[in-house]
């Protein structure tokens, strides 16, 4: 009777903070597409005047595309790196037209992007904060034996410092 | 035993470098952990930030500290978000404006709740344009009572009431701020090289040489007549004083100390002293890296 009571909340433990975990990753994926749906946005204000750097502008799209193909977590994460990479390279352009800089539509694309590339690094940090809850779970004796048995396998965190060009490496497939 | 503690302590140093610093639990909801704020000013605050609350629900929060240690302000904010929880948990209406004084940052850190009304666009507007002009003239008071109506009118719900007066920062003096030891300088070196020079009238020549050159630039011509009685008058009073001011009666030179002076030009008061009775503490509420960070 105790073991099963034991079993019981031991499992439901495990389960609860998966779940948080998946919840959060949820929240990573909503600032992803509100990066994604500002960059039609951006490609438009910036187009006018740097139409000659035409790479970036399909780099962009591209990543677009196929973050709005990708099935899994995975093909996700993968996407929205090759976005955060197109981005910067981007911003890197733009710093050789000053005229675009100074325009105020443009300004406020800035302050919108830059308001979201700090709720990804924010909705990131706690995601990482859930993995790591639930990892220290799993590993624990005695509830690692209950982990190992209905196969609760450890989720990857975000590198620390995840960013515009290190890629991070997060493996959902669990 | 103590090899074991060692080992201990520097596997936690790293972490305990790294980590948020919280600057306290929340006084009000404006707390003033740098001591850059009148008291009176505080107050003012204070009753229409606990009254925005009672009438719209929504909590809005000041903090000045002297600064967010190794943290980035982004961080810094979030984390202060989270420890005090401003807004209602589950609607998550609040705000926190946040500036750290000595490391010149500040950020508008927006619960989700409000993330519709307080733009980024409308809160990069605040900590970019209009607060800066008011702390770069260490107008602390009136930039924390422009931030603070800037976001209550960003929000824009039906709120009257405050008692926050908004005044244009101060006239950032182009001139005398930024070139004052330059002026100095010129000043001492004109002198002294007029000092030297034990004519009269060499003074009168750079005043009238000055006149022109402010008559060409301003078009204030007035000041020639000026400048060329200023400069016989500093010519004729710097050659007679000069042996008796900066030489000893032996020859060699004697040595001004400048420093009383630099001591007497700043200088502000700090004074902190808790405001607001009544403060319930913040409801819970969470962000998430909304609103946008400014320097000065």
């Amino acid at each position: 009777m105790l073991a099963v009571l034991w079993l019981w909340s031991g499992y439901n433990g495990l389960v609860i903070r998966d779940e948080a975990v998946t919840a959060q990753w949820a929240n990573v994926e909503s600032t992803y597409q509100r990066r994604l749906d500002l960059i039609p946005n951006i490609v438009n204000t910036v187009k006018g005047s740097a139409a000659q750097d035409e790479k970036v502008f399909g780099d962009l799209a591209n990543a677009r595309a196929n973050y709005a193909g990708a099935q899994s977590t995975d093909e996700k994460a993968a996407a929205a790196s090759q976005a955060e990479s197109a981005i910067s390279r981007l911003l890197v352009i733009v710093e050789n037209y000053p005229t675009l800089k100074s325009q105020e539509s443009f300004q406020a694309l800035i302050a919108e992007l830059e308001g979201t590339e700090n709720r990804i690094s924010v909705e990131r940090m706690r995601y990482n904060e859930k993995v790591r809850d639930y990892n220290v779970m799993i590993r624990k004796v005695p509830r690692n034996i209950i982990a190992h048995v209905f196969g609760f396998a450890p989720h990857e965190l975000f590198e620390a410092s995840a960013g515009a060009d290190q890629a991070p490496e997060v493996d959902f497939a669990s | 035993m103590k090899k074991i503690l060692l080992t201990l302590a520097l596997l936690v140093l790293p972490i305990a470098a790294q980590a948020y610093v919280s600057p306290g639990s929340p006084a009000g909801f404006v707390n003033d952990f740098a001591g850059v704020l009148s008291q009176q000013q505080e107050q003012v605050l204070e009753s229409t930030l606990s009254q925005y609350q009672a009438q719209t629900g929504n909590e809005i929060a000041v903090v000045l500290v002297n600064s967010v240690g190794d943290e980035t302000i982004e961080t810094y904010a979030v984390r202060l978000f989270e420890e005090w929880g401003i807004g209602k948990k589950g609607e998550d209406n609040g705000a926190l404006f946040v500036a750290a004084m000595s490391d010149r940052v500040m950020k508008i850190e927006t619960g989700y709740g409000l993330e519709g009304e307080l733009t980024d666009i409308e809160a990069s507007r605040i900590v970019d344009t209009v607060v800066p002009d008011y702390f770069r003239a260490e107008d602390y008071d009136g930039g924390i009572a422009a931030a603070v109506s800037g976001i209550i009118q960003a929000i824009g719900q039906d709120f009257d009431g405050g008692g926050i007066v908004v005044t244009p920062p101060p006239k950032q003096s182009a001139g005398i701020g930024e070139y004052f030891w330059l002026i100095i300088f010129v000043f001492i070196w004109v002198a002294s090289v007029l000092a030297r020079s034990r004519s009269w009238w060499a003074g009168g020549v750079v005043g009238a040489v000055g006149g022109v050159i402010i008559g060409f630039a301003a078009g204030a011509w007035w000041w020639l007549p000026i400048l060329v009685v200023a400069g016989m008058l500093l010519d004729y009073l710097v050659s007679t004083k000069y042996r008796s001011m900066f030489i000893h009666k032996d020859g060699t030179a004697k040595h001004h100390s400048m420093l009383p002076w630099i001591f007497l030009m700043g200088g502000r008061p700090g004074r902190w002293d808790k405001g607001g009775g009544g403060f319930g503490g913040f409801g819970g509420g969470m962000s998430g890296g909304g609103g946008a960070a400014g320097r000065w």
